[in-house]
């Protein structure tokens, strides 16, 4: 006869995993996911500023789409970072774990920022900015190549590698500024403020409109290069396996480092397009953490450009917004900070579904109420 | 002695997503009996036991033990029931000796029940009277196992023994072994199984999970059959022979005979001299081997595994670096026309000056300086220029694409087919052109070939896949070899390597396998075939080699052997394979 005590172990839930989920279910889940982000948003500045539910969304509106300037800042935000995260993907897919992409960034703004301080001013505007962009790319690829070069023959950890790398680039460019300090200031201000020597020209009478239209183009070209050239499809063999890129005789030392440099050059354009696209400055903190959310961003859209565009959107809007709606609504901008954490934490966690379902015993708990099971269990496929 | 219910399994059913593990099991195991769990891979025989051991937690249906039903959630919850299981996979920690693997986890009352076992004080976490405890137990049922040895130190076969012990330990009545005779020879499976015979006569009940018949009708008292999750027999051994079991397994009649066609070999296509490698780790897994293999000849490789067979296999196709020695390929030339295949004018013109070829209908060397290039191109299309013998190229140290760069058609399936073989998570088209993606020409890679390629292989080799665009991990076990092997095969090798071809494939797909390797055998390809089933090895092979801790034990026709001799090759000392090869 059955013995209460003994059933006591029965689970009430279970979480197992999904053998398969289509590509509507994904949609649906990660959408879902978006919206509870975006209320859990709101509802927490309810809590901080009582009753600004919905003056909470006007702010987000305010700092980001309510007029053509605003929209071309936040997309230009939502792109650099695009660009960076689109920049560490290559070397994610073969998993070259690169953290450093904050300093390669740093040294080709600094590259870039050089020339502009010392040969912009000499030299006609188009010669400069194409020695500018070449500077930052040699700039980036150097910073980049270091970590491979040591990971390649010495098979140092490039995590840790890269994250050094980033304190020393830090350093440098905190230094330049110093050293070349204007006058009656502490650092380099903006460089060439009166004959915008060495800045990028604007389209349309619009600063950002051409820095956004080279990385759409990169973004695209990074894309067809990882899906459809022979290097690319390299890049995705190493994915696989090591073991497997030495059996069909791929030379993963130098795939590695040609990825690598790869990503440094696109990190050091990045560098190039907001020393002389924007910031027109350089310090140590020019880049602005780009380089860290990017390494998020390339991992939640699944290391495909295309996926990683719409998170990097959704992290201009929540930053810029959010900081505007704290501004509005008279709370600290580090709130908003704090809120675009939860918010991507809550789309991270919506891979929990993506990969596992729950199952509810509520039959068994109807019979044996007396005895409430508290135990969960994770099974694994095999 | 009345056999009384332990086990009853009522209704189980499994799923993982849509893979349906187990269906509506019923299942009866009484004391004092040796139950076998028969089935092919994939039919559901360990996740049901996973069940039982608390690995799992079924979606439908019940557990009674000793007539009482229960709830087994973790295997703790399954060594309360004295149910235990012998994993495939053991699972020992390799630092700590034996008797600390066999009390990891015990509490104190466990101890305290021990002490008074022995009759001694209760002392707590004390390794001396544990240890005491597990030999008395290896001398009830003839274990063999020093409770200070560590894991490390010990062979598998010790490892396995060590696994038994600790669940015995436990106190467990009931002892799965999940295909334990797997990882050992022919002698030590005997040995095996007299300690199971021994565990029977305690009145212990004992499953063992298995896909070998011979084992099935020589140890167990009952057959269970599991088939596409089910069971779908129930059997007394002794009304049991292999037709029926196997007709239980599959639902249908299987023919089980491989068809060794005797074909005179042609000519050496691969010889290795003395060849010593070291693997990553820097230890040396391959010693002075030395042999040659044949066109229109499968040699099978045998040995415990982790014998050199995978570092053996690997150092031919050049993925090894540290060797020493000779690996010389013979490329089948003779009276052939020269190609453009891997050889251009330059090369062409150099051999030429070695008097390498001769022209179609002569018989002394060409001299090919006299011609212009376009003369020398136009002469090889035409097919006019012939080699005298066989190319000879030594391959030692070469990488894999130096090794296809010199046009040498060797082929290669490795046991780890995810991990090396193929991409898990690129689809089928672009698995077909892992080796060949190189081809074409410009900075893209070129999807039609590789796409034709993938249509044939799934349609010839029916492979079960939703369409070409799938995952290959997304597939089964037999459907990604299938994939493998038919890539490796489309390339037309001249030497074939495979590794543990049919390692979890089910018994209609290993011999699409084999007649695959017949077939290729007949085109005159050489292959090496390293397998575990010694059975199939001596039905498929013309000869085997036998691997024993990385040096040549033996080499045997297959016709004039069997499976007893290979097994002692496999386990002897050096001193004693000299004797005999002294002898012969």
């Amino acid at each position: 006869m059955a013995n209460k005590s003994i059933l006591r172990g029965e689970p009430v839930i279970r979480i197992s995993r999904r053998a398969d989920i289509s590509w509507k279910g994904i949609t649906i889940v990660k959408a879902s996911s978006i919206l509870c982000a975006f209320l859990l948003c709101g509802l927490l500045s309810t809590i901080i500023a009582p009753g600004s539910f919905f003056s909470f969304y006007g702010g987000v509106f305010s700092g980001t789409f309510v007029n053509f300037d605003t929209t071309l800042a936040t997309l230009w935000d939502a792109a650099i970072l695009l660009l960076i995260a689109v920049a560490i993907t290559p070397a994610f897919k073969m998993k070259f774990w690169n953290i450093g992409a904050e300093g390669q960034v740093l040294m080709g703004c600094l590259g870039a920022a050089m020339l502009m301080k010392f040969l912009a001013p000499h030299v006609p505007n188009p010669v400069a900015i194409i020695l500018m962009l070449v500077l930052a790319i040699i700039f980036g690829s150097i910073w980049a190549a270091i970590p491979a070069l040591f990971k390649a023959f010495f098979n140092t950890n490039e995590t840790l590698f890269t994250l050094m790398m980033n304190y020393i680039a830090t350093f440098i460019a905190a230094a330049f500024s110093k050293a070349n300090k204007a006058v009656g200031s502490t650092e380099i201000g903006t460089i060439n403020i009166s004959g915008h020597e060495g800045w990028l020209p604007n389209l349309f009478g619009k600063d950002y409109i051409l820095c956004i239209i080279i990385i759409i183009i990169l973004v695209f070209g990074v894309w067809f290069f990882l899906k459809f050239s022979k290097k690319g499809y390299e890049i995705a063999v190493l994915n696989g396996s090591v073991r497997t890129a030495e059996y069909v005789g791929i030379n993963v030392k130098w795939v590695t480092i040609r990825t690598m440099l790869m990503g440094g050059a696109l990190c050091g354009i990045a560098g190039f397009l907001i020393v002389s696209g924007s910031a027109h400055t350089i310090g140590g903190n020019v880049v602005n953490g780009r380089g860290f959310t990017a390494v998020m961003i390339s991992w939640l859209g699944h290391f495909n450009p295309l996926q990683m565009s719409l998170y990097a959107l959704l992290y201009s809007i929540i930053t810029i917004g959010g900081g505007s709606a704290a501004g509005d609504l008279g709370y600290s901008a580090d709130v908003a900070t704090v809120f675009s954490g939860i918010f991507f934490l809550i789309i991270l966690a919506s891979e929990f579904f993506i990969n596992f379902r729950l199952k509810f015993n509520f039959h068994r708990k109807k019979k044996e109420d007396d005895n409430p099971p508290s135990e969960t269990m994770v099974e694994g496929s095999k | 002695m009345e056999k009384e219910l332990r086990v009853e399994l009522k209704g189980i059913s499994k799923s993982f997503g849509r893979v349906i593990a187990n269906q509506d099991v019923f299942l009866k195991l009484y004391s004092g009996e040796i139950l076998s769990l028969l089935g092919e891979n994939g039919s559901g025989k360990t996740s049901l036991m996973n069940v039982l051991a608390g690995i799992y937690y079924p979606d439908e249906g019940e557990i009674f033990v000793n007539g009482e039903k229960v709830i087994i959630s973790s295997p703790s919850d399954a060594y309360k029931y004295h149910i235990g299981m012998v994993h495939q996979h053991f699972k020992l920690v390799d630092t700590f000796t034996a008797i600390e693997n066999v009390v990891i986890g015990l509490n104190k009352h466990d101890y305290r029940a021990i002490a008074e076992e022995e009759g001694e004080k209760y002392r707590g976490f004390n390794l001396k009277q544990s240890a005491k405890r597990m030999e008395k137990m290896c001398k009830q049922f003839g274990f063999k196992l020093d409770p200070w040895k560590k894991v490390s130190d010990m062979v598998v076969s010790e490892k396995q023994t060590l696994e038994i012990v600790k669940a015995l330990f436990r106190g467990v009545d009931i002892l799965i072994l999940d295909e334990p005779t797997a990882v050992l020879t022919p002698q030590e499976a005997e040995t095996l199984f007299g300690v199971m015979k021994n565990m029977k006569m305690a009145g212990k009940s004992i499953i063992i999970i298995t896909h070998k018949l011979n084992e099935v009708l020589e140890i167990s008292d009952r057959v269970a059959v599991l088939c596409k999750g089910k069971v779908t027999g129930d059997i007394m051994t002794k009304d049991a022979n292999e037709e029926i079991l196997t007709e239980m397994m599959v639902g249908h009649k299987v023919d089980l005979n491989i068809d060794r066609k005797d074909i005179k070999n042609t000519g050496v296509r691969l010889e290795i001299h003395d060849l010593s490698a070291k693997n990553r780790e820097g230890r040396e897994v391959l010693k002075n081997i030395t042999f040659e293999l044949y066109g229109s000849e499968i040699l099978g490789i045998a040995g415990i595994s982790g014998s050199g067979q995978k570092e053996l296999l690997e150092t031919i196709a050049g993925l090894n670096k540290e060797t020493h020695g000779d690996i010389i390929f013979h490329n089948p030339k003779k009276e052939q026309p020269v190609t453009f295949f891997h050889k251009n004018i330059k090369q062409i013109r150099e051999l030429a000056k070695q008097e390498k070829f001769h022209l179609k209908g002569q018989t002394e060397p060409v001299d090919l300086s006299k011609y212009s290039n376009k003369q020398i191109t136009e002469m090889v299309k035409n097919e006019e220029i012939i080699f005298y013998e066989d190319e000879i190229m030594d391959i030692k140290n070469k990488k894999p694409i130096e090794i296809r760069d010199l046009g040498i058609k060797l082929s290669f399936v490795p046991e780890d087919r995810l991990g090396m073989g193929l991409v898990g998570n690129m689809d089928l088209i672009d698995n077909m052109m892992l080796r060949s993606f190189r081809k074409g020409k410009g900075g893209m890679v070129h999807r039609e070939a590789p796409k034709e390629l993938a249509e044939q292989v799934v349609k010839e080799l029916e492979v079960k896949t939703p369409n070409l665009s799938t995952s290959v991990k997304k597939l089964s076990g037999g459907n990604i070899q299938k994939v493998l092997v038919g890539r490796e095969i489309a390339s037309r090798p001249k030497v074939l390597m495979t590794a543990y071809p049919v390692r979890g494939l089910d018994i209609n797909s290993s011999y699409l396998i084999y007649k695959l390797l017949n077939k290729q055998k007949e085109k005159g390809t050489a292959i090496i075939y390293v397998g575990e089933d010694l059975d199939v090895i001596l039905a498929l092979c013309d000869r085997v080699l036998v691997l024993r801790e990385g040096e040549i034990s033996g080499v045997l026709r297959c016709k004039d052997t069997n499976k007893k001799e290979i097994g002692l090759l496999m386990t002897k000392k050096k001193e004693m394979t000299e004797e005999t090869a002294n002898g012969q």
